[in-house]
């Protein structure tokens, strides 16, 4: 089944001379339960690919379905609603909340709904994460490792239909990485998670089942690599 | 509780020194605002009641009533209370003074005597058309003590051209014996600015009519447009007509009360009163907008990332929006009240020294007492609101359009795209910091010229 296509998204920043084409005429579709690897040199779009599909960005052409919603043709407020049911985002550098604690950065985006959250599947990811001891700390008291466990139970609360992360290992030495990439192949087989990944790591990226190479915005390579 | 709302909760405890800067700021708002609707209506309430002492507790008063419409004009709708009244005449007292020295005898039915502005010092009210009440300085003059009877004179006062003297005329010279039964202050309200010293007794429809005919001192339920109601009720009551100063009807109006209780029968009196008031607290607005809007402008700045972060995991620019406004009413909720009260309290030091300063220079003038009206407290509230609107829509807005994007891509808070360029001079006079001081002078050269236009405009407020 079918969650997610990109039909010819193409992303310029500037005008004239100076435009940076970011992205040019992507395409693609990937499955349900999918592990997508994306890699690529630094500079080549891959964050702005995945800015895009997440909807926090906005293409200057073509289109981007989630669960058959083009999520272009929704509103502001009502594609911030779709992020936050349907989309969960990893970054390198975490990008919790400061000033919340573990908990709340976790259920934030079931709490800006405004719903109740639920304890067994909250209590369920952080056993998993392994930070079950730490739902009341602020980041700040926290390693790179378990901060990034925090933002991984933060995109998964909402059993989104993406979770969509961008070199979540880039600031973990490696003991940490494996870790969590570790959770992120557990997440993928136990809940059917779909994972898009940006990734430096050619080891990571073969963890995969599916990597796709970008060079200077365009997909160049789309290799399966396991069923 | 809503996340957003402790997300805000959380960002004020964790910004103290800028939280208490804003709360100190709406705090002194809301005080000057207050102070200025407190002290007007203060000095509102001195005026009305300086009003009614020296020109009597009247808006209208009707001359030469029939006495069988003197009952229709209280009951008219129009007509909160009335009370019927007629000047006996004067008496001459000869007591020597330098001026000539009369007596101006009035009657009051019992309502008059409970709204007239009467103030006893000994004794009691008049209860009947045998006792009288006479002002104290009197007592030394006439040698005359409470209990003891009084025997006057009482006619017309005439002017005789040939002497230019004013006399009591001998025609109609009526003869009355009172027991005198209280003391009262001096009866401004009964003689005007006149040197002439009054009395009262009470009314008496078979002794004190003229012609049939009495005075009817009228107060109405809405002192607003005066003439048209006075004009309106005489002719409702089918009074006689004559030439009067405002129409076809005989009657004078408290004009110093009307004006004071706002229903100036010279509008532009009334205006210039309001304004006056408004223009300070549109300043007072303005400063305080400037400021507030300052420190919330700068509390978005630092939190930027962290908005954008909300938004990228799903937060509306509309729950973005709500939440700088949530924070100013928090603010508000902690200032305005401390305000409020401050604001009051210190009007009231100040008519407390302003009143025995007032009593020093002009002994007996009206004391001023603080008056905190409902209205005053609310319309300082209103203003309030909308200084914090004003201080925090362009905030909110600004807020609420932070893009996911950029706080993604921003890494620290602090944006460092511009770089501002070294000062030699003050590097050399002042080394490092003087000229990191002084890039940081230029980074919010906006913002301290607006504190230093709010603190101009406190300023010129305050003298
Ligand atoms: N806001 C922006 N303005 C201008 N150029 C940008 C902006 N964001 C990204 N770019 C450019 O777009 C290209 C792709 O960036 P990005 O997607 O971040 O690459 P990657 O993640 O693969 O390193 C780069 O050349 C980058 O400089
Ligand atoms: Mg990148």
């Amino acid at each position: 089944m079918e969650i997610l296509r990109v039909e010819n998204l193409s992303k310029h920043y500037g005008k004239g001379n100076t435009q940076v084409k970011a992205l040019e005429d992507v395409s693609l579709s990937v499955k349900k339960g999918e592990f997508v690897a994306i890699i690529g040199p630094s500079g080549s779009g891959k964050s702005t690919l995945l800015h895009l599909i997440g909807g926090v960005d906005i293409p200057t052409e073509g289109k981007v379905y989630i669960d058959d919603t083009n999520i272009y043709n929704l509103n502001e407020s009502s594609r911030a609603v779709f992020r936050r049911r349907q989309v969960g985002l990893v970054y390198q550098f975490y990008n919790l909340i400061p000033i919340l604690n573990v908990k709340e950065n976790i259920t934030l985006p079931i709490l800006l709904d405004g719903k109740k959250v639920q304890k067994d599947k909250l209590k369920e990811i952080v056993n998993t994460l392994g930070i079950a001891d730490r739902m009341n700390y602020l980041p700040n008291q926290l390693s790179g490792g378990q901060q990034q466990r925090v933002s991984i139970g933060r995109a998964l609360i909402n059993n989104p239909a993406l979770l969509l992360a961008d070199e979540p290992t880039g600031n973990l030495d490696s003991k940490n990485s494996e870790e969590i990439i570790n959770l992120l192949k557990m997440s993928n087989r136990k809940y059917k998670q779909t994972i898009i990944i940006i990734t430096h790591d050619e080891s990571i990226a073969l963890q995969a089942n599916r990597v796709i190479s970008i060079e200077d915005g365009k997909i160049v390579k789309d290799e399966v690599l396991r069923k | 509780m809503n996340i957003l709302r402790a997300f805000t909760l959380s960002s004020l405890r964790k910004n103290k020194k800028r939280t208490i800067v804003t709360i100190i700021a709406i705090i002194l708002t809301a005080a000057m605002l207050t102070g200025v609707t407190t002290l007007a209506t203060s000095f509102k309430d001195m005026f009305i009641r300086q009003a009614i002492n020296s020109n009597g507790n009247y808006h209208i008063r009707y001359n030469y009533v029939p006495i069988e419409s003197a009952k229709y004009l209280n009951s008219h709708t129009l007509v909160d209370k009335s009370f019927i009244s007629n000047t006996l005449g004067y008496s001459e007292l000869n007591i020597n003074r330098t001026a000539e020295d009369f007596l101006k005898v009035v009657a009051y039915d019992d309502k008059g005597l409970e709204l007239q502005p009467i103030k006893l010092i000994e004794g009691r009210l008049p209860q009947n058309s045998r006792e009288i009440i006479i002002e104290q300085n009197l007592v030394d003059f006439l040698d005359i003590e409470i209990g003891q009877e009084l025997s006057l004179k009482i006619g017309y006062k005439t002017f005789i051209e040939e002497t230019e003297q004013t006399v009591i005329s001998d025609i109609e010279l009526q003869e009355y014996t009172f027991e005198v039964v209280g003391l009262t202050e001096r009866n401004l309200y009964q003689v005007g600015y006149s040197l002439d010293f009054g009395a009262v007794t009470f009314f008496d429809e078979q002794l004190h009519l003229q012609d049939g005919h009495v005075e009817v001192s009228v107060l109405l339920n809405n002192p607003k447009n005066t003439i048209e109601k006075a004009n309106k009720i005489a002719s409702d009551v089918k009074l006689p007509t004559s030439q009067g100063f405002y129409g076809n009807y005989n009657y004078f109006l408290n004009r110093e009360l009307l004006n004071w209780q706002g229903a100036s029968v010279n509008q532009a009196f009334v205006y210039f009163t309001e304004t006056a008031a408004l223009i300070i607290m549109l300043l007072v607005v303005i400063g305080a907008v400037i400021v507030i809007y300052n420190s919330f402008a700068i509390s978005i700045s630092e939190r930027k990332k962290q908005f954008g972060m909300l938004r990228s995991v799903g937060a509306t620019a509309k729950q973005i929006k709500r939440t700088v406004y949530w924070e100013g009413f928090v603010l508000s909720l902690i200032g305005v009240p401390i305000g409020i009260i401050s604001g009051i309290f210190g009007i009231f030091i100040t008519l407390k020294v302003a009143d025995s300063i007032l009593q020093d220079i002009f002994t007996g003038a009206e004391h001023i007492y603080l008056v905190v009206s409902p209205f005053a407290v609310l319309a300082a509230i209103a203003f309030m609101v909308i200084t914090i609107f004003l201080s925090t829509v362009i905030p909110a807005r600004k807020a609420a359009k932070i893009s996911p994007i950029d706080a993604i891509r921003l890494t620290t808070d602090i944006t460092t795209s511009k770089k501002s360029r070294s000062n030699p001079i003050a590097k050399f006079l002042f080394g490092i910091e003087g000229d990191i001081a002084l890039k940081n002078l230029k980074r919010n050269r906006k913002r301290y010229f607006a504190t230093i236009l709010s603190l101009f405009i406190s300023i010129v407020l305050f003298i």
